[in-house]
């Protein structure tokens, strides 16, 4: 059969990837710890903030408030949630313990469902 | 996979440093993370008092330090995977240099940058 001579389009079928568990871990890893550092300024400037003075401090407390800012906390107490997890893990991989397939796939399970667990109660704590 | 970690640049500092910090975050923000759950909805005069310790300070500093050279290892490895043009890796690196070291110099000056 020819090969089209022109390149074909690539497409990333991102509705029907299939990874194992911990690949999943992994990648949430990684986006986890990229989302974190982008939460850092705007964290110290909210501590700045609130550590002027007590109007400062009470306009920090409103703008947390907002549903926008409310939705990037239980964002970002998920990142940290997931990020430490997993991160445990890896300690734990690094010292040679549960790096059997089996139960690397169950750690990674436990991460992502305590991580999961982490995010419900945050939820529920900011928006019920 | 056979791979020399004999030699100089073998990565066991960025590894170390890395680990090191990751454990420091663990245990230092299980602490700050304690300190918090005694006043979940302080008000401004509570919030402020927080801070008062010297001890609380340089713990809450440490971490963010810790932070700050965490980010650092694990930023480097994502640009080193998917920024492939180097001229371009290497500034976004300093970039990231720079943001990190800004954000634990700022730390600095609001803990202790004469609130008190």
């Amino acid at each position: 059969m020819d090969k089209p001579s022109r390149a074909r389009p690539v497409s990333l079928p991102l509705l029907r990837l299939s990874l194992p568990l911990p690949a999943w871990v992994s990648l949430l890893h990684r986006l986890s710890g990229v989302l974190l550092v982008c939460f850092l300024p705007p964290a110290l400037l909210a501590l700045e903030k609130s550590l002027r003075g007590p109007e400062a401090f009470a306009e920090v407390v409103r703008q947390f408030d907002q549903p926008a800012a409310r939705l990037a906390l239980l964002v970002a107490v998920w990142a940290l949630a997931h990020h430490a997890l997993a991160g445990i893990r890896h300690l734990f991989l690094d010292l040679h313990l549960g790096v059997s397939l089996a139960a690397a796939r169950r750690s990674a399970l436990a991460v992502l469902l305590f991580g999961a667990a982490v995010a419900a109660v945050t939820a529920w704590r900011l928006f019920a | 996979m056979k791979r020399a970690v004999t030699g100089s640049h073998s990565g066991t500092g960025w590894w170390l440093m890395q680990r090191f910090s990751a454990v420091v975050l663990l245990f230092a923000g299980l602490l700050l993370w304690f300190v918090w759950l005694t006043e979940p909805a302080p008000d401004y005069a509570t919030w402020r008092a927080l801070f008062r310790p010297q001890a609380m300070r340089l713990v809450l500093w440490l971490w963010v330090a810790s932070l700050c050279l965490h980010a650092w290892v694990g930023l480097r490895d994502v640009l080193m995977d998917y920024v492939k043009p180097i001229a371009l890796r290497l500034v976004l690196d300093l970039l990231v240099t720079l943001m990190l070291l800004a954000a634990t110099l700022w730390t600095a000056a609001i803990l202790w940058g004469g609130h008190g």
